[in-house]
């Protein structure tokens, strides 16, 4: 595992959720995190190409998907789940664009897909990424995983 | 002078999210158009001439962001409408670009201050 692309992926995933959700991280030391494995997770994949080639995967719980979608939006009822699905894949490729600058530095352009949804429970992301952060919110633990095959020799930002 | 603006994003969500911090920065607004790519935006643009903003993705299908912009700049009509292009991707290259097109820039997430700093970038003020 890379740990500067870890600690990338980190800050990524805190920057887009507080400035897009509202959601902070909850303190290290306030709670044990739950163990993932025991929720049902939604897994979201951006692929990417240009600078480099790969894929980033974020994963949360399905019970955040409607307030991470409401806060997004900024609406108080509830949202069709199309519309949630839709939000949290914005989520996604909004921590894709944002972790991959850190990780290859600002001058590397790449293209990413439009995001997806690859499974919606007991995805294992494991050790199939080069680095993988996970961010505790109050609302639910968050996962990001990132494989990346950068196509020069360049270095973090 | 109030603002008609619009909003280019091939995801209704971003859309709505964009028009959202749009209500938060406190410009006046007086009408927000619609438009799914590039394509359509140029349909949007001829139809509503009214239109003295442009908020736009970088990449949508058909048509994206930056060559739309190339064709705004080409049709006398609409080559000096202000426009803010808005994307998650955000190289060096990629802003020199778009400044060379006169469009000012703002990466995704965006907060209301940050989208009025772009918006009077755009406009000069």
């Amino acid at each position: 595992m890379n740990d500067e692309w870890r600690v990338a992926l980190s800050r990524a995933v805190r920057d887009v959720f507080e400035n897009l959700c509202f959601m902070l991280p909850t303190p290290t030391s306030a709670s044990v995190p739950p163990n993932p494995d025991s929720l049902s997770r939604v897994v979201l994949a951006v692929d990417f190409t240009g600078a480099g080639r790969g894929s980033l995967h974020l994963t949360l719980p399905d019970s955040m998907i409607a307030g991470v979608a409401s806060s997004m939006l900024g609406e108080d009822g509830p949202l069709e789940l199309s519309e949630q699905y839709d939000a949290v894949c914005e989520l996604a490729n909004i921590v894709c664009g944002n972790v991959l600058p850190l990780i290859a530095g600002e001058r590397a352009v790449f293209d990413l897909a439009s995001p997806r949804v690859i499974a919606t429970m007991d995805a294992d992301l494991g050790d199939l990424f080069d680095a993988s952060a996970r961010v505790l919110m109050d609302e639910g633990l968050v996962c990001a995983a990132i494989s990346l095959e950068l196509a020069g020799a360049q270095g973090a930002a | 002078m109030s603002l008609n603006v619009l909003v280019v994003d091939d995801s209704p969500v971003m859309r709505k999210m964009v028009i959202r911090v749009l209500g938060m920065s406190g410009l006046p607004i007086e009408s927000v158009h619609e438009a799914c790519q590039g394509r359509e935006a140029l349909d949007v643009l001829a139809r509503e001439s009214a239109i003295n903003l442009g908020l736009f993705d970088v990449n949508m299908p058909i048509l994206n962001g930056e060559d739309l912009v190339i064709h705004i700049r080409a049709e006398p009509k609409t080559a000096a409408l202000p426009v803010v292009m808005v994307s998650t991707e955000g190289s060096v290259e990629r802003i020199e670009r778009l400044k060379r097109l006169g469009a000012a820039f703002i990466r995704k997430p965006f907060g209301p201050e940050a989208l009025l700093d772009a918006i009077i970038c755009a406009t000069g003020g």
